[in-house]
């Protein structure tokens, strides 16, 4: 074995640890997201192993002063998107499919537009998880990604456009649209949780 | 500015998604209409359904992503000793070398032997005899010329002073037939 093999296989032994710390740290973020896509557990699981081994992969195309979540992230939901289209054996609701606006009651001003969750409706929250899962599993598979890098894992439009290789102006119709039709169908099951006086 | 493109926006608002001037106007129609505050109040609420989602807990922690690393570094480990074998023996001299002495063979056997043969039969102030004292090639074994193919017998010889033919005109008993002795049998029993 000559000398820049050597060298070689010691770099790479590096990038092995460092990939490996990466993995351990990350893991139950990048699972949280697969969860969130996916809706159950064996496939989230699957997705996140998937996903670590396709970045294992590529790991010499990493940028390391991005963050490492962003960059998983845009692997896991290329990939997700990739298989779900294989797949397509989740029912959704059609990315056409129209929605009604709701008739408008009195509100309160805000200053902010998003002044941040009451304990009641952080209790709601944990009590609805189930039925907003549900409803995300509802959604065509680029209006779920999109609502879940935004909301779920907080990413800006700008990161979310950059992972689902798209314009921030379709990430920002995506995210609307998807957010009115989750609201449309929780709302259908739980009528109580969108009206005026809960809201107060 | 109506309501319907201000309720387009109304995500992009919620989450600071727009320039500093039009969040203004978004912000000042919400005020002012009771329709698209309430739109937006809702689309509010379901955002924070979605961020105060719990975390989910993995049944088991990253133990199988690392034990398919390690297995997948061993495979690869392993193609990367077999490349630089090869490399340190220089494979593509071998094959260089194999595909010389191919085609030295291939020129000694066919080439070699024709250009002899003409050389001999064309080229040759003095002709020496074809086969009689040179072989044209050492890898070639000499066929029979057409005269000696077999012995000539005139029509109208008996049968009985047939010519005594050389030893291998004749079958062996244990081989498969050749068309001369077929050929040879045929003309002596129809004579």
């Amino acid at each position: 074995m000559t000398h820049t093999a050597i060298a070689h296989s010691m770099e790479q032994e590096l990038l092995d640890r460092e990939f490996d710390a990466l993995v351990t740290r990350y893991y139950q973020q990048v699972y949280n997201l697969a969860y969130r896509l996916t809706g159950n557990a064996a496939d989230a699981e699957d997705l996140t192993q998937e996903a670590f081994l396709r970045a294992y992969r590529f790991f010499d195309r990493y940028d390391p002063t991005m963050p490492f979540m962003n960059w998983i992230s845009r692997i896991m939901t290329n990939l997700y998107i990739d298989e779900y289209r294989r797949r397509k054996r989740l029912p959704t609701l059609s990315i056409e499919e129209r929605f009604e606006n709701e008739e408008g009651e009195e509100s309160e001003q805000l200053d902010i537009p998003d002044p941040g969750p009451s304990p009641l409706e952080i209790a709601e929250a944990n009590q609805y998880a189930d039925a907003v899962q549900e409803g995300l599993m509802r959604l065509a598979p680029e209006f779920r990604t999109a609502v879940v890098l935004a909301d779920v894992m907080g990413h800006s439009y700008e990161e979310i456009a950059e992972m689902m290789n798209t314009s921030i102006g379709t990430v920002r119709s995506r995210i609307h649209r998807g957010r009115k039709q989750l609201r449309d169908i929780i709302q259908k099951k739980y009528p109580e949780l969108f009206e005026r006086g809960d809201l107060k | 500015m109506n309501c319907r493109y201000v309720q387009s926006r109304l995500s992009a608002y919620l989450d600071m998604e727009l320039t500093g001037h039009e969040h203004q106007l978004i912000r000042s129609h919400i005020e002012n209409c009771i329709e698209c505050s309430t739109e937006f109040e809702r689309l509010r609420r379901m955002k924070h359904l979605l961020r105060q989602l719990p975390v989910v807990q993995p049944s088991q922690g990253p133990e199988a992503v690392l034990a398919r690393l390690r297995t997948q570094r061993t495979a690869v480990s392993q193609t990367a000793v077999i490349r630089v074998g090869w490399r340190s023996t220089r494979w593509w001299q071998m094959a260089a070398g194999a595909a010389a002495v191919g085609v030295f063979l291939w020129w000694n056997s066919t080439v070699a032997e024709t250009r002899s043969e003409a050389t001999f039969a064309a080229s040759s102030p003095a002709p020496i005899p074809f086969r009689s004292s040179i072989e044209p090639s050492l890898f070639r074994k000499p066929s029979p010329l057409p005269s000696e193919m077999f012995t000539p017998v005139p029509f109208n010889q008996p049968v009985f002073s047939s010519p005594i033919l050389p030893t291998n005109y004749y079958p062996a008993a244990n081989s498969t037939p050749s068309f001369e002795g077929l050929y040879h049998t045929f003309y002596f029993q129809n004579r």
